[in-house]
C-alpha cells in the first residue's frame, strides 16, 4: 500500500469494533450489519440483550418526559426552530459527508398550544420532506390543549419515508380521544416502520388505528393502559393484528391480572416481553408467577428476555407467610437470557420457589427496586453485599450477573447500581 | 517526582511523570514490572511501545494530562454505565482535541487507547467513529469508511430480506 500509515476501519480488532457499535442505535445496527461481512460478524457476536431497544427500557409511562429530556433528538416546536435548523444546516461543511442535521436520526413534535400549531402545522410536513429523509425516528406529542395535532398526524407521517419508530405521548384525560367515529383519513404507506410505541393515557382507539394500518409490519409493539379503557378484552385483537412482533412491552394500570382476559396467541415469536403493571394492591411475588405461567408461557420456546415490573406504589407491606399462594410449574425457558423482576422478591419467601432451574440459560439477573427501597433499604455497601450473597447463595444457577436497579431511571445515579459478576464474587460464600 | 520514558515504535522517547502514566492499565502494568524485576528502586523505567507512533503517543499522552485528574473507569465497566459516562464526560476539550483529526487518525487512536487501556479516550474516539455511522445508509459508510462488501451474491440478498423493514430504498 501506497500510504502506510493510514489505517481504516478494517484495522479495528473484533472487540473494539464492538465498543464501537454498542453506542450505536439497534435500527443502526441492523444498517451496519449489511455493510460486509466482518461487520456482521461482530454484530451477531453481540448478545441479544443488547440490542434491545434501550427506549423500551428506559422509558417508563410517568417518566416520558423525564426520558424526552434525556434523549437527543431534533425539536419542532415553533418558527424559531425551522430558521435555527436551516442556519445549522448552511453552517456545515460540504465535505461533510454526515450530513444528518437531525440529531440521533431523530425528530420531535410537540405543540404545546394552539398558536404554536397553527404558525407551524401547514409548513412543517413540506418542510420535513425536504429535509427529512434521514429521520428514522418520530416523537410526538398530543397535549389535550392542542386536539387538532391528531389530526396532523398522517400528513407528518406522510413526509417521513424513512420512518423506523414512531412514539406518541399522549397527554390528556382519558375520555377526550374516545370518539368511535374519529378516523383517519388516510395513513400512508411506511415501507419501514417497524417500532410503534403508544404513551400516556386514553390512547385505546389511536392504538387501533395505527395497528389496523401497521400491525403486519411492526416488530415492536409498547403502549399504557388504563382500565377505563377497558381494552383487556382487546388484548388478542390488537396483537393478532401484529403477527411479527419481536417485543411487546405492556403497562397495565390497576387491574387485578385475569389470566384468560390477556393470554396473547401463542403464534407469535415473542423475544423480549416486557410488563409493567401500576398501582396493584396485591402480592407482587404471586404475580411473578402469574406473569411468567400466563403471559410468558406461550412464547417459553422462543423468549430472550422477561422484563417485569410488578412494584406497588406502595412498597412497604410484608407478605403474610400464612397466606402464601402456592406458586405453579413453571414452563422450561431455554434460551431465557435476562430476567428483571421486583427487588421484593429477594426478601420474600418465596424466592427459594422461584424454578430459576427452568431458565437454563439466564445468564443476568435484574432486580428492580422502587425508589423508597433504595432510598430506606439499599443504604450501605455492606447491606448490598449481604443482599448478593444471600442472592447467591439461595439461587444456585449459571447467572453469571447479578444487579439492583432503580426503576425510576435516572442516568445519573446509573453508576451507583451495583452490578456483580460472578467472577468476583467473593470466595469464602 | 517519580518519571517514566515511553518510547514510540519510531524511537521517538516522551518523558512523562508516572503518576500520568499509570492512569494508562498498559502502562501502569509496564512501570510494575519493571520495579519488580529491577534492583535498583530509584531507576527510571523505559518502555517500548512497538505499536504506536511518536504523533499518536503523544496526543494519547495529551490527552491523558488534560483528564489527569477524572475518576479513573474500570475498563470492564457495565456497557450501559460506560455510555453513559462517554455521553456525560465528552467536554469542550474533547471535542476541540477530536475535531482536526481525519478518520485514519482516529482509527490509529482507538487502537492506541485500546493497547494502552485508557478507557475514556477509547469512549470519546469510539463515539466520534459512531457519529459517522449514525443516519448513513450503507452505500455511504462504506465510501466512509473505505470498506467493500464483501458478501457473496446471495448471502448479502438474504441479509437485505430479513432486514427489510429497516433498510433504506
Amino acid at each position: 500500500m501506497g500510504d502506510q500509515d493510514y489505517r481504516g476501519v478494517a484495522d479495528l480488532p473484533p472487540e473494539v469494533l464492538e465498543h464501537v457499535f454498542s453506542f450505536l442505535h439497534p435500527s443502526e445496527k441492523r444498517i451496519c450489519r449489511n455493510v460486509c461481512t466482518s461487520w456482521a460478524r461482530v454484530l451477531d457476536n453481540i448478545p441479544p440483550t443488547q440490542n434491545w431497544n434501550p427506549w423500551f427500557l428506559k422509558q417508563h409511562t410517568g417518566e416520558a418526559m423525564l426520558t424526552f429530556r434525556h434523549t437527543p433528538g431534533t425539536l419542532f416546536q415553533s418558527k424559531e426552530d425551522i430558521s435555527n435548523f436551516l442556519l445549522d444546516v448552511e453552517q456545515r461543511p460540504p465535505e461533510d459527508l454526515h450530513s444528518n442535521p437531525f440529531i440521533n436520526s431523530t425528530l420531535i413534535i410537540n405543540w404545546r398550544s394552539e398558536s404554536e400549531y397553527f404558525a407551524l402545522h401547514q409548513e412543517l410536513p413540506a418542510f420535513i420532506k425536504q429535509h427529512g429523509n434521514r429521520v428514522r425516528k418520530l416523537l410526538y406529542f398530543l397535549h389535550e390543549s392542542v386536539p387538532q395535532s391528531l389530526e396532523s398526524i398522517p400528513q407528518i407521517l406522510q413526509s417521513i419515508s424513512n420512518l423506523h419508530s414512531l412514539i406518541i405521548y399522549c397527554d390528556y384525560s382519558n375520555n377526550w380521544l374516545i370518539k368511535r367515529s374519529f378516523r383517519f383519513p388516510e395513513l400512508p404507506q411506511l415501507k419501514q416502520f417497524c417500532e410503534l410505541e403508544i404513551m400516556g393515557k386514553g390512547n385505546l382507539l389511536l392504538l387501533k388505528l395505527l395497528v389496523t394500518q401497521y400491525g403486519s409490519q411492526l416488530r415492536s409493539l409498547s403502549w399504557f393502559e388504563v382500565k377505563s379503557d377497558g381494552i383487556s378484552k382487546d388484548w388478542r385483537f390488537i396483537v393478532a393484528l401484529c403477527p411479527n412482533l419481536v417485543n411487546l412491552k405492556m403497562t397495565h394500570e390497576d387491574g387485578i391480572l385475569q389470566p384468560n382476559l390477556i393470554d396473547l396467541p401463542a403464534t407469535l415469536a415473542l423475544k423480549r416481553l416486557s410488563y409493567k403493571l401500576l398501582y396493584k394492591t396485591y402480592y407482587r411475588e404471586y404475580e411473578f408467577n402469574n406473569v411468567m405461567t400466563v403471559i410468558a408461557a406461550p412464547f417459553a420456546a422462543t423468549v430472550e428476555m422477561i422484563w417485569l415490573d410488578l412494584d406497588l406504589a406502595n412498597s412497604n407491606e410484608n407478605v403474610n407467610p400464612t397466606f402464601l399462594p402456592i406458586m405453579n410449574d413453571l414452563p422450561d425457558f431455554p434460551i431465557l437470557e435476562e430476567l428483571v423482576i421486583p427487588y421484593s422478591l429477594v426478601k420474600s419467601p418465596l424466592l427459594p420457589q422461584m424454578q430459576v432451574e427452568k431458565m437454563r440459560n439466564l445468564r443476568k439477573l435484574m432486580f428492580l427496586d422502587t425508589k423508597e427501597e433504595f432510598q430506606n433499604r439499599l443504604v450501605g455497601p455492606e447491606e448490598l453485599r449481604e443482599t448478593f450473597e444471600l442472592l447467591w447463595s439461595q439461587l444456585s444457577l449459571s447467572v453469571e450477573e447479578i444487579s439492583i436497579r432503580s426503576r425510576q431511571y435516572k442516568p445519573k445515579l446509573k453508576r451507583y447500581y451495583p452490578v456483580y459478576h460472578k467472577s468476583s464474587r467473593p470466595n469464602h460464600l | 517526582m517519580a518519571l517514566v520514558r515511553v518510547i514510540s515504535s519510531d524511537g521517538a522517547a516522551f518523558l512523562v511523570s508516572q503518576r500520568l502514566a499509570k492512569r494508562s492499565g498498559k502502562l501502569k502494568t509496564e512501570i510494575e514490572t519493571f520495579r519488580k524485576s529491577s534492583d535498583n528502586s530509584e531507576a527510571q523505567p523505559e518502555i517500548r511501545i512497538v505499536t504506536i507512533r511518536a504523533e499518536i503517543l503523544r496526543l494519547v499522552l495529551q490527552w491523558l494530562q488534560q483528564h489527569q485528574n477524572d475518576p479513573v473507569l474500570p475498563a470492564n465497566q457495565n456497557e450501559q454505565d460506560g455510555r453513559g459516562d462517554a455521553e456525560m464526560g465528552q467536554s469542550q476539550w474533547d471535542r476541540d482535541f477530536l475535531a482536526p483529526m481525519d478518520l485514519g487518525i482516529v482509527m490509529e487512536l482507538i487502537l492506541a487507547a485500546n493497547h494502552l487501556e485508557v478507557k475514556g479516550l477509547l469512549d470519546i474516539t469510539c463515539k466520534l467513529v459512531e457519529s459517522k455511522i449514525t443516519g448513513r445508509t450503507v452505500d455511504e459508510i462504506r465510501t466512509a469508511f473505505k470498506l467493500k462488501s464483501d458478501f457473496k451474491g446471495n448471502e448479502e440478498e438474504q441479509t437485505r430480506l430479513e432486514n427489510r423493514w429497516c433498510v433504506e430504498n
